[in-house]
């Protein structure tokens, strides 16, 4: 059911309609309020598109599969509308980011209301899953980002995804202007996935997302299937083993490590090289042994772009 | 005057990307005046390089004139500025949310690392910007409710009003901010519309920063008086909102007096033309702000009339 959350009107009188599909047992229509209800959430960045295939995906099993729903699954592929059809990360015409607006104001400003918007309309959910695709500048492997202040209740849920990976970071980091923030302080255990890289879409990382999701639907009740998907045991990191890895330089930079396998300490993740003068201007190299869960994409970088992160895993 | 190099970076593409300061005189009081710490704020920019004109001209013929230091950063986002963008080009962050900066962090929390080692020391600090980039203000002097004692120092513009801000989670990065985290008296100079410049609100200004300097004792010279500043708080705002999105077509410009049920602007259909909506000042007040856009979504603040 294509159901309609928000409108946006336009200057020119034409209106935008936010829309989400939902999914529901046969035979439940008008008696939602008796089902729990998983929202998942994509596009708050519009050149974020990795989102928008696991979207397809999962409806398109949802399809195949009515009889096994037993709960409300609510889909939302684009929550910034405009900037995807523009491939702007941010609102276009306000340039603002979307996911630091919330929790929003009805009276604000139009990225305000959509944020508040956003918000009523997945209140209510038990679970949210909200979908990221890094930027164009960075890959990352499929992961799950928590805060440590909701680790007990968001872990055990984050290992039911299907990722390589969950970073638990400081809360003192936590930016408080996201929607995902948002929904944890009002009781929707929200977990945010990065996978992937802006402007792109990696079926690969969207296909093993896609059987964490079942997996997790069919786990918390939202789904009765005979056998669902197995799902992968993941690295799991508190922030002191997590390395940032900047460049000390502008130039070009050319990877020289897999993205997502392991690396040595010491071994060689990239050069940035000059192509004006033939030289290599800086060797990159990991700090410790452990995961590369982050590469560089966009080869151009200043000094001081992050180029890539690095777990560190013991033995 | 000597021209100094402050940051500066190589970018990918070979050429030098630099922000340049004036300095002129030496010792204390020492003031700062930073603009175009977004590459849109060209009126806010070109208040402060007519400054470092004057001060040029001014100190060749007037040795005695400066009595401390004064540093004028006309422009940091050199970058945004070249090719016509607010942020940062190459990941669209903004300067004015980087600061105090980090020396091992991104490429703009370097930048603003750099440059606030060079304006950390100051005994004042002048921050000339915008508040909004769809709004358009009159001239008025600005600073957080937590730099309450440096009243005095603000109402030294002249301007016609000291706005006093709350600030919010996201203003922990500006440099106003971290100026006074730093104990520098932190004031901010706000006046007109980004990518836009307004020669006579310019001069202005300029010359608000002449009587302030002026006044602080780093600058000899008669500057002549000009307001008594009335202190405003957001909540002496009344917010004017439009119903209808389509053409906005304002009458009324920022620091205009109006009276209650005074017709402010309008908002036509984009496509026929025809009047939607006549929006009217609740209130006798002053026009602080309006609309700076001629496309408008539905209810946006069109105006904010300033009441004390």
């Amino acid at each position: 059911m294509l159901e309609t959350w928000f409108t946006l009107n336009l200057p020119t009188r034409e209106a935008v309609a936010l829309q989400r599909q939902r999914f529901f047992p046969e035979g439940m229509e008008g008696s939602f309020n008796r089902l729990k209800r998983l929202s998942l959430l994509s596009g708050i960045h519009g050149d974020e598109l990795e989102g928008l295939y696991v979207c397809y995906r999962l409806a398109s099993f949802l399809k195949e599969n009515p009889r096994a729903i037993r709960g409300v699954i609510d889909i939302y592929p684009s929550l910034n509308p405009l900037g995807v059809n523009m491939t702007r990360r941010f609102v276009p015409f306000f340039e603002v980011d979307l996911n630091r607006m919330f929790p929003g104001d009805s009276f604000g400003s139009l990225p305000e209301k959509m944020a508040h918007a956003t918000v009523h309309a997945v209140s209510g959910s038990s679970i949210a899953v909200d979908l990221h695709a890094s930027n164009i500048f960075l890959k990352e492997i499929p992961q799950v980002r928590i805060d440590e202040g909701n680790a007990s209740k968001l872990l055990p849920l984050a290992k039911l995804l299907n990722v390589d990976f969950v970073w638990v970071y400081p809360s003192v980091t936590v930016l408080r202007s996201t929607l995902a923030h948002t929904l944890n302080a009002i009781g929707v255990r929200t977990l945010v996935v990065e996978m992937g890289v802006g402007l792109r879409v990696t079926p690969i990382f969207g296909d093993q997302l896609v059987s964490g999701l079942i997996h997790l639907m069919a786990h918390e009740g939202f789904l009765s299937l005979d056998s669902p998907p197995e799902v992968r045991e993941p690295i799991v990191s508190i922030n002191e083993q997590v390395y940032f890895i900047n460049a000390g330089c502008s130039g070009l930079f050319i990877p020289g490590a897999d993205h997502g396998g392991r690396i040595g300490k010491e071994e060689v993740i990239g050069q940035i090289v000059s192509p004006f003068t033939g030289e290599g201007l800086e060797t990159l190299r990991s700090p410790a042994d452990g995961l590369l869960f982050t590469l560089r994409a966009y080869p151009i970088v200043f000094e001081g772009s992050l180029v890539a992160r690095v777990c560190a895993l013991e033995g | 005057m000597v021209r100094e190099i402050l940051v500066q970076m190589t970018s990918p593409a070979g050429y030098p990307i630099r922000v340049v300061g004036f300095r002129f005189g030496e010792g204390r009081p020492k003031v700062a005046i930073v603009g175009g710490l977004r590459g849109d704020e060209v009126h806010q920019s070109y208040v402060v390089a007519r400054l470092c004109a004057f001060l040029r001209r001014e100190a060749e013929r007037n040795h005695g004139m400066i009595q401390g230091e004064i540093l004028l950063v006309p422009l940091v986002n050199t970058f945004g500025f070249n090719v016509g963008y607010r942020f940062w080009p190459p990941d669209a962050t903004d300067i004015d949310r980087m600061f105090p900066g980090f020396r091992f962090g991104e490429t703009t929390q370097i930048l603003a690392h750099s440059l606030f080692e060079k304006l950390k020391d100051a005994d004042f600090g002048v921050h000339v910007t915008s508040l909004d980039p769809r709004q358009e203000h009159m001239a008025l002097t600005t600073m957080y409710r937590s730099g309450l004692g440096n009243i005095e120092a603000g109402s030294h513009f002249g301007t016609h009003f000291l706005y006093v801000k709350d600030p919010k989670p996201f203003d922990t990065g500006s440099l106003l901010y971290n100026w006074q985290v730093w104990d520098v008296c932190a004031l901010g100079l706000v006046g007109g519309k980004p990518s836009d410049i307004q020669q006579d609100l310019a001069l202005e200004q300029t010359t608000a920063i002449l009587r302030f300097l002026s006044k602080v004792g780093v600058l000899k010279l008669r500057v002549p008086e000009r307001f008594s500043p009335v202190l405003l708080e957001e909540a002496d705002l009344l917010l004017i909102r439009n119903g209808h999105p389509g053409l906005f077509l304002p009458l009324k410009a920022p620091g205009c007096g109006v009276f209650e049920g005074e017709t402010l602007g309008w908002v036509r259909d984009t496509l026929t033309g025809e009047p939607l909506e006549e929006l009217q000042s609740p209130a006798l007040g002053t026009v602080f702000f309006r609309y700076a856009r001629p496309a408008i979504f539905e209810e946006e603040v069109a105006f904010g009339v300033a009441t004390r």
